[in-house]
């Protein structure tokens, strides 16, 4: 070991120690106000509990296993589908956002009566959360490929098939991992929602239990679990990526959009109508294939007529106006606070560098933590205002918006930076004048990858915590059967969040048109 | 104890599998075994002991039923399963049922598990609501959802319900605890009892005391199947109400039985006994001693409909179909 | 060797052919209608200012930008045609190897692609030829620029194509490195009486390698000095600096006569 990775290693174990205590003082503070415990109660807890808490692990981590899989693979066909037909590429990247965007929250109940009993929604939530974030790198990956190699395949009158076998697959690799080590905690967090909808057993039945038992010490326990075990898989998968990886990709999540030909607002419009008819097919063509009951399965015209010329309608109408703007002022508050923070704080570590050394790994690991978890924890902490959802909201958005720029800024080119010092300019410039610019395409992929993860975080709040908005409406409708309802908002969830990340693509666009037109040619 | 001290059996039909199938195909009750399912509201605990007993005795088995118990839980819908038959039976609440009806759901009623709402508000006892006028100008802990339910109760008992300040809320103790909210909205057979198990004090406050009357946990069943599956709905029923009747005379079998069929639901004994206590009375009472587990009469019928109405359900009596519960009783 | 005996490569006849990029208003015209024979067997030699559509020219005639105006054939065939027999090979500025690939395994990848037998020994021999014996299986990030350079000039010989294209090959490389390249390499494909076209920036390089020089304007590129190298200048320097001149003036008119505008788009 060398005495760098010593000096590294005794600054890591002084930042745990540091966590710890600061938890235990936490604790101690709020003693008997059922809001946090302390590590040696949790640690009690674990060690009394360990038979318990190992079987549900096993149950929920073999379950994400699975969804992981499905969900990884799905993403690599879709990819394969792509990269042969590549005409297909915008409008099924636009139907997998889409999917991507369904809530969890409708869609468990509606997958365990597809399924029936056993682990289906588990896994399948578990791939539904996968494989977007494995598809959209994967996408850049195939062709983060210098031209020449393009050029070298046709040389020898060589097709799409043999250019995807001996450039693009490889090409991409790098890509593929770091999309992989993103899925590893959202699978975990699938299959523990997966639970809520009827599993006998497994992390998610545990930690409802905990929380209805009032039993604080169990609930941190779960939670911590929880959280360690999905922090330990990114970083699993991190390890084996460096293992088989030739190199790194240069931006996680890197952007290409396509260079806009004609009118990009037409484009848009004109994409956002396919989608849309596409989408209204496979979900009638889906439902009809598999004959489902239109008591819960509700096609389109059931929700046009229920919104639009049923007798009730102007009250559906506005319920759904009311719930959802609940959820908008909480959700758009917190995601702008969330990027902002992340990449103030990005910057202010740049600018301090041997503190990112400390915090880039925290933040790294406390990017996993799952939200079921967490959401309950930090309501009950901060009370049940829009202060606790919006933190939540936050707290999503803040950890990969941090990441990504913390990388983003470290693609500031080294001649650039090293000139800047030649005329000793201060660090605050350089920051302005090369990393900030070097940053925007990482801070623009995470904002963009960030709506869903946002929307995400702020229907599960609304659904475990508060009891308002979008979240408690779509989660109360098992009570009132109110079918019609939880359709329409699942529309609007989705619809809302793939509208978002056009928003937040479009403005990407707009912002590198001025300051960095070579980011948009593809 | 001893009674009930049959889980042995059932770890071994679950390890063994087709041994112990063919075990029981030996003596003959495999052949015309049924499979059929119970769709339960809530994951598996002591609110559905009676079913475990059913099953683990073999009242269901008596009759050529095997009966798949499948959980439920907070994201679980109880409805869709019995509607597209997945479920032949399902636990569900008369105002839950009542919803489902209005949507075009084709069910009916025939058995009732509780008879009394477990509905209550929980409050803490030095600032104690004991009856609904209390409510006024405290904080109120709920799911927002639940403001029809909020709403009835107050048209009963004469409260202004705009000086009651609702803080919306998800199922969960912690907030009453931490001094969020003055009481909660919940289920006298759980938040209560956590509070209890952890040593607190509280003042619950029973809703069915106070007017709001609804059956729960009531088992519903679609109108074909009641016309077409008559002598399975029988024979659920007839278990559903033999196992009840020993979970009454032996709370503390029930219980073990429970814990030692789920041992992975992560639940403990003492929350259990008392959930398993506080539920007797509202399952129990002198209606059901003189005609039996499950029953009803117009009376209750009537005052039902009359919560219903109230909380904007309008049903009729056809909801309630005693058809099969006389079969069993008779 | 095979190659000793093989025919000279076909002609390449490029009739009115021209490029444009772009749309109606933001059209840029890159090659204006050019009408040029490459001599079969021949190597001829590409100069002109940045920018003025040399590159282009040369990826025309590999079938990988197909002309706006006008045709390429090679001998009787298409370019197209020419790719799926595998009969051409094309060199690019930077090496343009697979990094996930060995040397053996990037140069025995141009044998796949052109739809020819694996034969190990003609890759082991041609990685010899280009003076890499020894570093079959390094990988492409442990080697210097130079030799990146020989792996992919061993690349495109190893499928013995009948056409290689050479876009400024030796470009990204250090001045004494590609004198070293410059006399080395050649003989491997002169030998075979392959048609060549190299694209280069560097005057004496293409007095030095080719047979014929051909000097562009700027952009839009048209013929400015069409010089013809014999062979007797090679071993007499006051030859080869008289034509070193002949281009340089050449390609000094071509930027004169081109107007203050085409200048400034062509910086």
């Amino acid at each position: 070991m060398t005495a760098q990775a010593r000096h590294d290693l005794a600054r890591q174990a002084l930042g745990v120690l540091a966590v710890l205590l600061l938890w235990h003082l936490a604790a101690q503070a709020v003693l008997g106000s059922y809001m946090l415990s302390g590590p040696v109660a949790v640690a009690t807890y674990l060690a009394e509990h360990h038979a318990l808490i190992g079987r549900a692990l096993w149950v929920t981590v073999q379950n994400a296993g699975w969804g992981f899989l499905a969900g990884n693979l799905a993403a690599i066909l879709l990819v394969l589908v792509v990269a042969l037909l590549p005409r297909m590429r915008v409008i099924v990247a636009a139907i997998a956002l889409v999917v991507f965007c369904l809530p969890l929250v409708a869609t468990g109940p509606v997958l365990r009566v597809l399924y029936g009993p056993g682990p289906g929604p588990q896994i399948t939530l578990a791939a539904l959360s996968v494989y977007y974030t494995t598809f959209i790198p994967l996408l850049v990956g195939l062709r983060a490929a210098p031209a020449s190699w393009f050029d070298l395949m046709r040389l020898y009158g060589r097709g799409a098939w043999t250019t995807f076998v001996q450039v693009r697959l490889m090409a991409a690799l790098p890509y593929l991992m770091a999309g992989l080590q993103i899925a590893a905690p959202a699978a975990f967090l699938g299959a523990m929602v997966g639970e809520f909808t009827g599993a006998e057993r497994g992390m998610g039945v545990l930690s409802i239990r905990a929380m209805r038992a009032l039993d604080v010490d169990a609930t941190w326990a779960i939670a911590l679990v929880a959280a360690a075990v999905s922090m330990l898989a990114y970083g699993a998968v991190g390890a084996l990526a460096r293992r088989l990886s030739h190199g790194r990709p240069d931006i996680l999540m890197a952007t290409a959009p396509e260079r806009a030909r004609g009118n990009a607002m037409l484009r848009g419009a004109g994409l956002a109508g396919v989608t849309l008819l596409v989408v209204l097919a496979l979900w009638w063509v889906a439902m009809e294939a598999f004959d489902l009951s239109r008591f819960f399965a509700k096609r389109p015209d059931d929700l046009w007529r229920f919104l639009v010329t049923a007798p009730g309608a102007e009250g559906n109408r506005a319920a759904l106006w009311a719930a959802s703007s609940q959820t908008l002022v909480q959700v758009v508050p917190g995601y702008l606070a969330g990027l902002a923070l992340g990449a103030v704080l990005a910057m202010v570590l740049v600018l301090v560098p041997w503190l990112a050394g400390a915090v880039l790994p925290l933040a790294i690991a406390l990017r996993s933590v799952p939200i079921v978890t967490t959401a309950p924890l930090i309501v009950l902490a901060l009370g049940r205002g829009s202060a606790g959802t919006i933190t939540i909201v936050a707290v999503m958005t803040f950890f990969p918006a941090l990441v990504a720029c913390i990388q983003g800024l470290r693609q500031a080119p080294g001649q650039a930076l090293d000139m800047m010092r030649i005329y000793a300019t201060s660090p605050l410039m350089r920051l302005w004048h090369a990393q900030i610019p070097a940053m925007l395409p990482a801070f623009f992929a995470a904002a963009r990858m960030s709506v869903p993860a946002a929307v995400l975080a702020v229907t599960v709040a609304e659904w475990l915590a508060t009891g308002r908005g979008l979240g408690a409406l779509m989660a109360m409708t098992a009570s009132t059967s109110n079918y019609n309802m939880l359709w329409a908002a699942i529309v609007v969830v989705a619809a809302g969040s793939c509208l978002g990340y056009a928003l937040v693509a479009w403005l990407e666009r707009a912002v590198f048109s001025r300051v960095a037109p070579e980011q948009l040619r593809g | 104890m001893t009674r009930f001290d049959i889980s042995r059996r059932h770890l071994m039909q679950m390890g063994l599998g087709g041994v112990g199938a063919m075990a029981l195909g030996a003596r003959g009750v495999m052949a015309q075994e049924t499979s059929v399912a119970l769709q339960l509201s809530w994951l598996h605990s002591v609110q559905f002991a009676g079913s475990y007993i059913a099953d683990e005795r073999g009242f269901w088995a008596d009759r050529g039923l095997s009966v798949r118990l499948d959980a439920g839980g907070p994201n679980a819908p109880v409805e869709p399963p019995v509607v597209t038959g997945n479920a032949l039976v399902g636990i569900s609440a008369a105002d839950y049922t009542a919803s489902a009806v209005q949507e075009g759901a084709p069910f009916r009623i025939i058995g009732v598990a509780m008879q009394n709402n477990p509905f209550a508000i929980a409050s803490l006892p030095d600032n104690p609501v004991n009856e609904p006028k209390d409510m006024e100008g405290k904080r109120i802990g709920m799911p927002l959802a639940n403001m029809p339910v909020l709403q009835t109760l107050a048209t009963l008992n004469d409260v202004d319900i705009d000086r009651i300040e609702v803080i919306p809320t998800q199922y969960d103790a912690a907030p009453l605890v931490a001094g969020q909210v003055d009481c909660l909205l919940c289920w006298s057979t759980d938040l209560p009892i956590a509070m209890y198990v952890q040593g607190i004090d509280s003042v619950t406050m029973l809703m069915a005391d106070f007017g709001y009357t609804l059956h729960s946990q009531t088992y519903i069943a679609t109108e074909d199947s009641l016309a077409n599956r008559r002598a399975d709905l029988v024979a659920l029923m007839a278990g559903e109400v033999m196992g009840w009747e020993e979970y009454r005379r032996d709370l503390d079998a029930a219980t073990d039985l429970t814990l030692a069929r789920f041992p992975d639901a992560g639940l403990d004994r003492p929350t259990q006994i008392e959930q398993a206590r506080r539920q007797v009375p509202l399952m129990f009472s002198d209606l059901t001693d003189a005609n039996g587990f499950g029953w009803w009469t117009d009376d209750t019928v009537a005052r039902n409909i009359e919560t219903l109405a109230l909380l904007g359900m309008p049903v009729d009596a056809a909801l309630w179909d005693r058809s099969i519960l006389e079969e069993v009783h008779g | 060797m095979a190659e000793a005996m093989s025919p000279p490569g076909p002609d390449i006849i490029c009739t009115e052919v021209a490029k444009t990029f772009g749309d109606a208003p933001a059209q840029v015209e890159a090659v204006a209608p050019l009408s040029l024979t490459f001599a079969g067997g021949q190597m001829t030699a590409l100069v002109g200012p940045s920018g003025c559509g040399k590159s282009t020219l040369l990826r025309m005639i590999a079938g990988l930008e197909p002309p706006s105006e006008g045709a390429i054939r090679m001998g009787d065939e298409s370019p197209q045609a020419m790719q799926r027999k595998g009969a051409l090979a094309m060199a690019f500025q930077d090496a343009s190897l697979l990094p996930w690939r060995s040397v053996q395994g990037n140069v025995a990848l141009a044998r796949k692609l052109a739809r020819q037998d694996a034969d190990p020994d003609a890759v082991a021999g041609m990685i010899a030829r280009v003076g890499l014996a020894g570093f079959e299986q390094a990988r492409p990030a442990e080697l210097s620029g130079g030799m990146r350079q020989r792996v992919a000039i061993a690349r495109c010989l190893v499928t013995q194509p009948r056409i290689l294209l050479l876009d400024e090959p030796f470009g990204a490389v250090d001045e004494l490195t590609r004198a070293r390249l410059n006399v080395e390499l050649p003989p491997l494909w002169q030998a075979s009486a392959t048609t060549c076209v190299m694209v280069t920036h560097s005057v004496r390089e293409a007095v030095a390698l080719a047979d014929r020089v051909i000097v562009f304007s700027s952009r839009p590129a048209r013929v400015v000095g069409d010089i013809a190298v014999p062979d007797a200048s090679r071993s007499d320097r006051v030859a080869q600096l008289a034509l070193v001149d002949q281009v340089s003036a050449a390609l000094s008119r071509g930027w004169d006569e081109t107007g203050p505008e085409a200048r400034q788009a062509a910086q």
